[in-house]
């Protein structure tokens, strides 16, 4: 997995100790620039100032002699401007008394440190410029900004009479690719160029330019559109690199495979970026969080000076950049998005448009969730198209994922508790549905689930599939398939299945579980008139369960591990993983509307959650569905039971409150776990943590309330 | 310079033995390029030339610290002493070795 380029960070330099030890230090060495670029946040800029020697001579001589405030293992000195390379006499008088202070104080920052240049690239071949660069390789990242194709690049990047310089620079990136092989551009994109972006990327990586840190501006540029322009960009790119195997080969932001999670808790105490924790210096030797806070950065405000060269840090301005974190700048809609990561924010903006730096701008919004669409896009295809597993597996948990299913039509095999009702009719979802369906569920970051199959769909659309049919053209490893009642019709090669068992075959679990699991290696079963049950049917279950136990076992004899849900779970699982319907997975039915799951659609016990016109427009209500347990699931730890919603509504009138059926088979279910985790483990087959342990009720409301006689 | 796969003998270093061994390689490398710049040093002669002779000699002690150290890894991995020449590719850990005909 780690070896796609694609999904490599293009990460910067790390330090020869603690990665996450590294102090930028960046001196502003000019305002002047033979550039005027358009997008440029330094308005303010001039060409009068310049930093002088003596005061870049203060600044490091302060900085290396005071190790309290420089704790850090290792440092990188920035240059920057303006256009830093017009300085670069006096960048190299500076980078030359650095080396020497640091060896003269034997500063540990001798070992590990780096000069690092964010220039136009004009001035790179010079003569005084590669003086410089040869004089100090090994210690050198230089990145020339090239933000595309010509047309592109010559939209924003201009000289001040307002001609383009991307001639002027390609004649340099030969020099400084064979000089810095690995080296990274930055390309921004606005609401001008949007349309240049596939072929400005493609352009980049035939010039070899392999690592591209891409994005979007931040600004409020952005118009109604914009976003799907964006995407469909995105899936030009995406189509071409798949269709060219460029995976391999090149790096650009936009696909990093980690874009579009929710934010961790532990991540919430990071800040994206590192103002307040770098330092940035300008001409007079003032300080500065980052360079966004100089004066001549900003539009609106004041700059942020937190000391100044002769009087040192002013500890107080640095307070408010010491405790800022992801919590403490995004809203609450931020911190709840389903696709935050990966979005990006300047902190230095946010305070030139707020006046706060606890405020972030989220102009980009709209741009970042079609960035995340694209992405997901460009991975299932990826993993579609190679057969290799998509590298956002590594960074997406199951429980952060949402579901659409779409039933095609009346007539499918049911897929959980609850039965096809034949006398309904016989709908089928309209390609119209199934299209405003598809619409939906990328506009609000459901993954699709088919279940069953039809006609019209081709295979553009990346989905699961659930069917009961061994003849879907669509099946594939991501598949489940469903034996109703039976164990004919196997697939190959498909891991998991479904069983549904009704009441009168009961006593054929055992036989049918034996059959399916020579090819499947985990079987759910699901009982579908669970409410119908009595002592015969509860006497039966117990011995086919005693069945299952010695299948299991002989299973992990064999070295071919079989999990069947009922017993499995219940010992690998440390909580519930009840029934989502209705919160992380609803049903797209074929009368366009949607429901919790299919058995909602055939047995019409509630109002639908929303129609698919209205979900589209923003309307989706969820019915009082919570994410919180029942009561009664509370004080239960038979973990392997589903608690099925629709099993819930119907009996008892609330999605979260079993019925007693459900309540004891589970009940029945976990003392056999228990019989086979005991087992297991006198064979050695597993280890004795998370054992079940004994209890003496088999309906947890008897637990609860001490009222047995009631229930019974 | 021997291309890294033109070299026979391989074996791979551990994470703490790859960064003991790429701070050595930082020290000499900053070493070299702190001489080249003595010269633009606002000093007097004087001053350069014991400068100078400070960073020989720090480079000469460097160096052998380098030596000694491939020559502890040399022992530890391929077990015998020869004169070798050592290349590390830092993203696998892996040290390519060549005897020195």
């Amino acid at each position: 997995m780690d070896e796609i380029k694609m999904a490599q960070m293009a990460t910067e330099w790390e330090g020869n100790y603690d990665p996450n030890s590294i102090k930028s230090i960046t001196f502003c060495v000019t305002e002047d620039c033979n550039l005027e670029c358009r997008y440029c946040y330094m308005t303010g800029k001039n060409k009068r100032r310049s930093m002088t020697f003596e005061t870049a001579k203060k600044c490091v001589d302060y900085i290396l002699e005071n190790k309290k405030d420089f704790k850090e293992d290792s440092v990188i000195f920035e240059f920057i401007g303006g256009e830093p390379f017009l300085e670069i006499d006096l960048i190299e008088k500076v980078c030359d008394y650095i080396k020497f202070k640091m060896f003269k104080l034997n500063h540990p920052w001798f070992n590990s440190y780096r000069f690092s240049f964010s220039t136009n690239g004009l001035l790179y071949k010079t003569d005084r410029v590669q003086k410089f660069i040869n004089k100090n390789k090994t210690h050198l990242s230089i990145g020339i900004s090239i933000d595309g194709n010509k047309i592109k690049h010559d939209l924003q990047r201009v000289y001040p009479n307002g001609t383009g310089s991307y001639d002027d620079v390609i004649k340099n990136i030969d020099l400084w690719l064979e000089q810095f092989p690995e080296a990274a551009t930055k390309a921004t994109f606005s609401h001008d160029d949007l349309v240049y972006l596939k072929d400005s990327i493609i352009s980049l990586w035939k010039k070899g330019i392999k690592n591209i840190s891409a994005n979007v501006v931040f600004e409020d540029v952005w118009e109604e559109g914009d976003d799907l322009i964006f995407e469909d960009q995105l899936n030009q790119l995406g189509d071409y690199i798949l269709e060219n195997k460029l995976y391999d080969k090149y790096y650009v932001r936009f696909f990093e495979p980690n874009i579009g999670n929710p934010i961790r808790k532990n991540e919430l105490k990071n800040n994206f970026c590192g103002s307040g924790k770098m330092l940035a210096i300008d001409t007079e030797g003032n300080f500065y969080p980052c360079i966004r806070f100089l004066d001549f950065s900003l539009n609106n405000r004041k700059g942020i000076c937190t000391g100044k060269i002769g009087d040192g840090f002013d500890k107080d301005r640095l307070r408010p950049f010491k405790i800022l974190n992801c919590k403490n700048q995004s809203s609450n809609e931020c911190l709840k998005c389903e696709v935050a990561s990966g979005c990006a924010w300047c902190t230095g903006f946010n305070y030139d448009t707020y006046g706060t730096i606890f405020k972030r701008a989220t102009f980009n919004c709209k741009m970042h969730k079609a960035n995340v669409r694209a992405n997901k896009t460009f991975w299932n295809k990826f993993e579609i198209e190679t057969g290799k597993v998509s590298p956002r597996k590594k960074y997406e948990n199951i429980s952060d994922k949402k579901f659409l299913q779409f039933l095609l039509s009346d007539d499918m095999t049911p897929i959980c508790s609850y039965n096809y009702i034949k006398n309904k009719g016989l709908n089928t979802m309209s390609k119209e549905i199934f299209e405003k369906g598809v619409k939906f569920a990328k506009k609000n970051n459901y993954e699709i689930i088919l279940i069953g199959d039809i006609d019209f769909i081709d295979n553009n659309y990346y989905m699961n599939m659930v069917s009961s049919t061994s003849k879907s053209k669509y099946i594939d490893n991501k598949s489940i398939v469903i034996y109703d009642n039976s164990a004919d019709g196997c697939c190959n090669n498909i891991d998991t299945c479904i069983l549904l068992i009704n009441k009168d075959n009961i006593k054929n679990i055992y036989e049918y579980t034996k059959l399916i699991s020579m090819k499947h290696n985990r079987i759910n079963l699901f009982f579908q008139d669970l409410n119908e049950w009595t002592s015969i049917q509860f006497d039966n279950y117990e011995d086919e369960l005693d069945k299952l136990i010695d299948l299991t076992k002989e299973s992990y004899a064999n070295n071919n591990i079989l999990e069947i849900n009922i017993l499995s779970d219940r010992i690998n699982f440390s909580e519930h993983c009840n029934c989502d319907a209705g919160l992380s997975t609803i049903t797209l039915a074929p009368d366009g509307n949607i429901y919790p799951c299919p058995a909602f659609y055939y047995d019409r016990i509630d109002t639908p959650l929303s129609n698919i016109d209205d979900a589209l427009n923003g309307n989706y209500r969820n019915n009082n569905f919570s994410d919180k347990e029942g009561d009664l699931c509370i004080t239960c730890d038979a973990y392997q039971c589903k608690a099925c919603k629709y099993l819930n509504k119907k009996y008892t009138g609330e999605y979260n409150v079993s019925p007693k059926n459900q309540c004891l088979i589970s009940h029945i279910e976990r003392k056999k776990a228990k019989k086979l985790q005991s087992i297991l483990i006198n064979d050695k087959f597993i280890d004795s943590s998370n054992l079940i342990t004994d209890i003496n009720y088999s309906d947890p409301l008897e637990a609860q309330y001490h009222e047995k006689d009631i229930y019974c | 310079m021997n291309r890294i796969e033109d070299l026979t003998y391989s074996f791979t270093l551990t994470e703490l033995e790859k960064k003991e061994i790429r701070i050595l390689n930082e020290k000499i490398s900053a070493l070299y390029e702190l001489k080249l710049g003595v010269e633009n040093l606002e000093a007097d002669e004087d001053e350069k030339k014991s400068l100078m002779e400070e960073i020989k000699r720090m480079g000469i002690q460097t160096d052998k610290s380098i030596r000694l150290w491939w020559i502890k890894k040399q022992n530890k991995y391929l077990k015998e002493i020869k004169d070798r020449i050592f290349k590390l590719d830092y993203k696998s850990n892996k040290v390519f070795s060549k005897i020195i005909e």
